[in-house]
């Protein structure tokens, strides 16, 4: 009967006198595609270093498909079924794309068909490059090999961040559609941080809105590009249709 | 895998004639080499791969001696070695449970501190409990059987390095040597694995102290737990290359022959040379000689993982 | 227990603290603004030390008088050292983790080489000196006059520098430099000149130990690694980076090191200290002190 996927309860993470998220509640089902916009500065990405085990949240609970983790190891999390890519793509950089995928798959995956290593790399475009360095790749090629990692692990729920960064708009579009297209393909439920607010927009089934670490507004795509809070703080007039 | 076996259990056999073809001065000198080969790849092993540097040896091996003079009249020799590393793997595994699971330099700072630490308790016990400053060693085996068993604990040091590349464990500790964080969200227990790898590197500098005791007949507190015979482990792996095994053998068979010619002639400064030495390296050439070689013999680096561990294919 | 006992043990702790409070800011400085650890510190204490006895003993002149001119050969020392090695450390290292890790196996080869150049200079043999030794009489508590000046000198060398940190122009700069490397620089900072003064003030500071430990006690060669782990306890204890974190902490060691070692026995003051270190480590490792 539960079909929550992610949910968080009053989330709280305070640095010394700096409060990074303050009372997050959000609850997102299996399946569903969220979208994560706000300001630089807003809590995104300690959001989901919350959500993922990277930081200990000072309030709140984290449940992932119904069981309280936070406070638990990122691995814990992993068991979970969650999986992250970073800001900054972090890889490791002196073992090749195939090794990285591999070491994901090992890892984190408890299902274990190894043919899903292969899968992962073809639908990341990787596969001329599994001899490759990973460190020597650029930054693009690396954004693909986290999420190849990511699937690798075969997850429940992907959280992607800023993944489409410093590509143009047509790279954006191809992006959102390749997330699109995993998410049906191994029936994830994802949450996407982006800036490229518009294509986010129409790909995503629901939207966030963080804003000074508070969760500002959640709804339809439509119902965000309407709200005049999140307008004034942060899309400003150009992007309202 | 099998051409290396092969090649190691020719390279034992070829060793094992040692005592009839040396001379005593060359087969001590050689079991120094496999003493400092042992302790510097196990020592690899883990503080090498996952960055997490152990200045703990000398606390380990110590505690390994002293387990031969306490257990030598109870038991058999090759029990006594085995007993001696279990006793520093389980120190090892006590002392990472405290620390591990904290930054890689609390962990340092806590091993660096072990060695006087665990020498005065020792010395405290020793004097309290037992109304004794050192013991005396009676009955030791002969100095074939120290030799055979120094090419074996090197041996199998080597091996096991070997092994321990290949395998799960191997990986995960790489993951964490490159970022601990990052391992753990793709599903690596980083606290089970580090101690893991910390009982087992410290298995071996037990049971080379459980072997060596038998070098000196009379053992007490300061030359069992000697800061020097640790400080040698991390020169000879960081020399040689911590990220590989080979660098530590051909690092602690060039410094134990340089070591010996030095010292008899210039007790303290051959360590200051040492010493010199160390940050040298450190400074110049952090990869040791091992990342020398491969970048000379093979360019840029094909397909291997982190530089040097071409074994773990 | 009497007066004359717990004032003594508390002078005791308190002239181990100050000692302690000295060398362990020196660290803290070395380690808070430059991810430097120095674990060959406790060799710079006892290469004070010795540079004191040997200086007062051959000249026959007060050590007192020798010992700005210890300190001031420590700031060179460090200099010099940083210059050399520390320098090239900090350039060619990748991230501030790097340092650490190569700062500690660096420390550990530089502690190898000052204990034995020691050993080649003086001798592996315990020496002191007698300086001030005459008991002083204070409210019915007798205290030698030696280990009140030292507890005095460490005490007023401690607040100075941090009286030196919080109010003067260049102390805000080390301190902004403590907090943020990159904001620091960002407002005109010179962080590169400051680096090499700092880490020579670190030094300093452990040779200054080293002078006042010479005119109590005892000294050998080796007794630098004691002291070296024990200002590791002072500033994981106290919070890295937090210098009044470290002074607090220091004094606090001490008299637990005077009162705890009396009522047990001295050769457990190590696994004492230690005993402290491991359960600060588990339970609040972020120091005592720590915000």
């Amino acid at each position: 009967m539960n079909t929550s996927m992610l949910s968080v309860q009053g989330l709280g993470m305070q640095f010394g006198g700096l409060k990074a998220l303050s009372d997050v509640t959000m609850d997102v089902k299996k399946g569903e595609f969220v979208g994560v916009i706000g300001p630089n500065g807003a809590g995104k990405t300690t959001f989901f270093h919350a959500i993922s085990g990277v930081h200990v949240p000072t309030s709140g609970t984290v449940r992932i498909g119904g069981s309280e983790l936070q406070g638990k190891s990122p691995d814990a999390f992993c068991r979970a079924g969650v999986a992250r890519t970073f800001q900054t793509p972090r890889i490791f950089g002196d073992m090749t794309v195939l090794e990285n995928v591999r070491f994901a798959f090992l890892f984190g995956n408890r299902i274990g068909d190894a043919g899903l290593i292969d899968k992962v790399i073809e639908e990341t475009h990787l596969d001329g490059l599994r001899g490759e360095i990973a460190g020597a790749l650029p930054p693009a090629r690396q954004r693909q090999l986290e999420i190849a990692m990511a699937l690798a692990t075969a997850p429940r729920l992907l959280l992607l961040d800023e993944v489409a960064a410093g590509l143009t708009e047509g790279e954006v579009e191809d992006v959102a559609r390749l997330i699109a297209r995993l998410r049906d393909t191994y029936g994830l439920t994802v949450v996407w941080i982006e800036h490229a607010v518009r294509t986010l927009m129409k790909t995503v089934d629901r939207v966030a809105v963080l804003n000074f670490g508070q969760l500002l507004a959640d709804g339809t795509p439509a119902e965000i590009a309407a709200d005049p809070r999140v307008i004034s703080a942060y899309l400003g007039d150009e992007v309202v249709e | 895998m099998k051409t290396f076996m092969s090649l190691v259990a020719a390279a034992g056999i070829v060793l094992a004639a040692g005592p009839w073809v040396f001379s005593d001065f060359w087969l001590s000198l050689a079991m120094t080499c496999m003493m400092y080969s042992a302790l510097a790849v196990s020592w690899a092993m883990f503080s090498g791969t996952t960055r997490y540097l152990s200045l703990a040896t000398s606390a380990l091996f110590g505690l390994g001696t002293y387990t031969t003079a306490m257990a030598m009249q109870h038991l058999p020799w090759p029990l006594l070695i085995i007993a001696g590393g279990l006793v520093s793997a389980l120190f090892a595994l006590l002392v990472g449970a405290a620390v591990l699971h904290l930054r890689g330099t609390y962990f340092a700072v806590l091993t660096f501190g072990l060695g006087e630490l665990v020498r005065h308790s020792i010395t405290y016990t020793e004097k309290s409990v037992f109304g004794t400053v050192g013991r005396v060693l009676t009955e030791v085996p002969s100095n074939e059987t120290l030799y055979w068993t120094m090419l074996a604990l090197a041996l199998l040091a080597i091996v096991t390095y070997k092994l321990v590349s290949a395998s799960r464990l191997g990986m995960a500790m790489r993951g964490i040597g490159a970022d601990e964080q990052r391992a753990a969200t793709f599903g690596v227990n980083t606290r089970a694995t580090k101690l893991i790898g910390f009982a087992l590197s410290a298995w071996f500098a037990g049971a080379v102290g459980a072997a060596m005791a038998v070098r000196w007949t009379y053992i007490d507190p300061h030359s069992a737990f000697s800061p020097l015979i640790g400080f040698q482990t991390v020169l000879i792996a960081m020399i040689g290359g911590a990220t590989t095994w080979r660098g530590p053998v051909i690092a602690a068979i060039g410094l134990s022959l340089l070591s010996d010619a030095l010292r008899l002639n210039f007790p303290h400064a051959y360590l200051i040379i040492l010493g010199v030495l160390l940050i040298v390296c450190v400074l110049f050439i952090p990869g040791g000689i091992a990342s020398i070689q491969w970048k000379r013999l093979f360019g840029r680096n094909h397909g291997g993982m982190v530089a040097g561990h071409k074994e773990a294919a | 227990m009497d007066l004359s006992l717990f004032a003594d043990l508390a002078v005791n702790g308190l002239v181990i603290g100050g000692i302690y409070a000295v060398i362990a800011i020196g660290l803290n400085l070395q380690y808070g603004l430059m991810r430097i650890l120095n674990i060959a510190h406790g060799e710079f204490l006892m290469i004070g030390a010795f540079l004191t006895f040997t200086l007062h003993t051959v000249t026959g002149a007060s050590p007192l008088l020798w010992l700005p001119v210890v300190v001031a050969l420590c700031f060179g020392g460090g200099l010099l050292l940083h210059r050399l090695v520390f320098r090239r450390l900090t350039a060619t290292s990748r991230s501030l983790d790097q340092v650490e890790e190569r700062s500690l196996i660096i420390g550990f080869g530089l502690m190898f080489i000052l204990q034995n150049a020691a050993n080649l200079i003086w001798g592996a043999d315990i020496r002191g000196y007698d300086f001030m030794s005459e008991p002083v009489k204070y409210a019915g508590v007798v205290v030698t006059q030696n280990r009140l000046l030292v507890l005095f000198l460490a005490v007023a060398a401690s607040v100075g520098l941090i009286l030196l940190l919080q109010r003067t122009l260049l102390g805000k700069a080390v301190r902004g430099m403590l907090q943020s490397p990159l904001g620091a620089w960002l407002v005109g900072i010179d962080t590169q000149r400051l680096h090499p003064f700092v880490f020579a003030l670190g030094i300093a500071m452990a040779g200054l130990a080293g002078s006042l430990l010479s005119m109590i006690y005892e000294v050998s060669p080796n007794i630098g690694e004691t002291y070296t782990v024990m200002a590791l306890i002072v500033i994981t204890l106290g919070g890295l980076g937090s210098i009044g974190g470290s002074f607090a902490a220091a004094i606090l060691l001490g008299l637990v090191e005077s009162f705890g070692t009396h009522f047990t026995n001295p050769s457990l003051k190590m696994l004492l200290s230690y005993g402290i270190f491991v359960v600060i480590l588990m339970t609040r490792p972020k120091g005592l002190f720590a915000k």
